[in-house]
């Protein structure tokens, strides 16, 4: 990225989006380190607290610090929503790659599959995945991911079938490289992109996805807790406590919107139909 | 008669692609309910001890007898006469369960998706008119926002601002009468709405401004039609393909897709009865709304692909997709 682009990509909105987001990253990773208590420890003498020095967002109906529950449940649904994506990749972008780069049998097979997994609306397969193998982050994760892989299969399907056809991959078929190398050292960084605009994009979804599965109880399972089962459980808080009850809402909403103003810029970046609207603007004066 | 790219032989390709997918969703969902292991008649006693005799009766009676091939049989020519059999908590007919639910879930969507058009098409036609000015600014701004939160997030947001701004509302009303349900239903319909909106909104203003840039509007112009015109009856003509698109998954998917926002109103809508039925391995009811549900959002999609398609032609021949 050279100084003229980076300057296009980093408008002030993406700045502060990659601000949040890298504060959201970090605060998750280390929440062990930052919170100032045992987000599962009840403390009965200390119930329904005003926020305080000691208790920056007060404490819960059983005593609990609502900023460390807020900090452990952050790193539940930042964490749980990239191994979402990270499993729907891992799964979907090889898938893709095979089946749009060899077609036949092997492509209308993963055609047909990703078609019964797509007529599923929203989370419903999810939620059958984890009536049936139990509730819990790792279900969960691996349910709302399973949904996840036909898109990224399907993305990355068409995104090699419009490289396949181009001169550098004919050379190199010609020069004896193997299929092997062809497909993951040299059509895969050309289609990283576009994957990863639609990836980034993605992990917002899957904080979302992950959230509500906890919000209706069929997510996380005590003691884990994450922003969405929080929501729940602060629900008839809302009448006399509405900023502690609405918190996690407001976190998932903020990381939201920065990984959509990221994604959008993303886009914007990679896309040379978005940046020829601004000749357009011009010409109509 | 039927030559390749031809309307009807789409149409019939469509048909097909659906009961296929039908009959695999259905293969799916019965198999896998089966992998959990849990013994429906454990679930039919629910806790109760029972002899040799009742539960030989039972398994008689939900047809668990059977091998599970022809379970599965009988399951499916029973749908196909609109009969989804008994439930395992009540011994009920299963449509009697569903029934009253879809009473609810049904108005809401309705309500949502009304209130959705009505609203998101002249918030992206404003957009895309006013691009780069204030006002497209600050609507795309709360666009991104709409889009970003969920909506039990949304629906808390709206019950604690609310209930600060006038006390006096009721969020958990009583059924009675048409009025009393629109009193009940609005409030969960325009949060529902809300994401739906933000959503259809961006696809009309990316599309939108394509199109007010592409040639045939630049024509349109020289050739002195009025800019109303050049918007409302020709640009946004080619935007309703997309947004048609992207609305029928959307709403097709609210069935049990409004269960989280159903959840907070306390709305009693085929997605709460469906999380309880998995809660309680109740698999003829999972069963019954996985079907529905699916049946719902394929005839939705596909019957918006098929106008797309006579609408378009090119569509039909494989040329261009709106996905």
């Amino acid at each position: 990225m050279n100084k003229k682009s980076a300057s296009a990509f980093f408008t002030p909105a993406v700045a502060i989006s990659c601000i949040i987001l890298a504060a959201v990253t970090i605060i998750s990773l280390f929440a062990p380190l930052i919170a100032p208590y045992d987000p599962t420890a009840t403390d009965l003498s200390a119930t329904m607290l005003y926020p305080s020095r000691e208790h920056l967002f007060g404490t819960d109906q059983t005593g609990r610090d609502i900023f460390s529950r807020m900090l452990f449940g952050g790193r539940t649904t930042i964490l749980g929503a990239f191994a979402i994506v990270l499993f729907s990749m891992a799964v979907g972008i090889p898938a893709g790659l095979i089946s749009g780069y060899f077609g036949g049998f092997a492509d209308k097979l993963l055609m047909r599959i990703t078609d019964v997994v797509i007529s599923f609306p929203t989370l419903l397969l999810a939620f059958i995945f984890v009536g049936i193998f139990g509730r819990g982050l790792h279900n969960s994760v691996l349910a709302i991911g399973i949904v996840y892989i036909p898109m990224t299969a399907r993305l990355t399907r068409s995104l090699t079938l419009s490289e396949k056809n181009k001169g550098y991959v004919e050379a190199l078929k010609t020069s004896g490289c193997p299929t092997r190398k062809i497909l993951f050292l040299q059509i895969l960084p050309n289609c990283i992109p576009t994957l990863s605009s639609q990836l980034t994009l993605d992990i917002g979804y899957a904080i979302i996805d992950l959230a509500s599965m906890s919000f209706i109880g069929l997510g996380v399972k005590l003691p884990e807790c994450d922003w969405g089962a929080m929501l729940e459980e602060s629900r008839n808080l809302i009448f006399t406590r509405p900023l502690s009850a609405l918190a996690p809402g407001i976190a998932i909403a903020v990381t939201v919107i920065s990984i959509n103003i990221l994604s959008d810029g993303v886009q914007r970046y990679i896309d040379p139909t978005r940046r020829k609207l601004k000749r357009s603007v011009l010409r109509f004066g | 008669m039927k030559k390749r790219g031809g309307l009807a032989s789409y149409i019939l390709g469509r048909i097909a692609a659906f009961v296929m997918t039908l009959f695999a969703v259905s293969l799916l969902i019965f198999f896998l309910e089966r992998l959990s292991g849990v013994d429906p008649v454990a679930v039919v006693l629910g806790g109760k001890r029972a002899n040799e005799e009742t539960i030989a009766l039972l398994r008689e009676r939900f047809g668990l007898d059977l091998p599970l091939w022809q379970q599965y049989l009988r399951w499916v020519a029973g749908m196909l006469r609109g009969d989804f059999g008994l439930d395992f908590n009540y011994q009920q007919p299963v449509w009697s369960l569903i029934l009253p639910r879809l009473g609810i879930t049904l108005p809401l969507i309705l309500m949502a998706s009304l209130i959705t058009v009505a609203v998101s098409v002249p918030v992206g036609v404003v957009c895309a008119v006013k691009q780069g000015k204030a006002a497209d600014t600050a609507l795309s701004a709360l666009c991104l926002a709409g889009v970003s939160c969920p909506g039990f997030f949304v629906s808390m947001l709206a019950i604690a601002v609310i209930s600060r701004i006038a006390p006096s509302v009721r969020f958990t009303g009583s059924f009675s009468g048409f009025s009393g349900m629109m009193e009940r239903l609005l409030l969960p319909a325009v949060c529902i709405a809300l994401g739906m909106i933000a959503l259809g909104a961006r696809v009309i203003r990316s599309k939108m401004i394509t199109e007010l840039d592409s040639d045939y509007v630049l024509f349109a112009r020289a050739g002195g039609i009025s800019e109303r015109k050049v918007v409302f009856s020709k640009a946004l003509k080619s935007c309703i393909i997309p947004y048609s698109s992207v609305m029928s998954i959307q709403i097709g998917s609210l069935l049990v897709g409004a269960v989280t926002v159903e959840e907070v109103f306390s709305l009693q809508g085929l997605g709460s009865l469906l999380i309880d039925s998995i809660q309680g391995s109740n698999y003829p009811v999972t069963q019954a709304i996985t079907m529905i549900t699916v049946f719902f959002f394929l005839l939705l999609t596909t019957a918006v692909d098929i106008i797309i398609a006579a609408v378009d032609p090119r569509v039909r021949k494989g040329e261009a997709s709106y996905e």
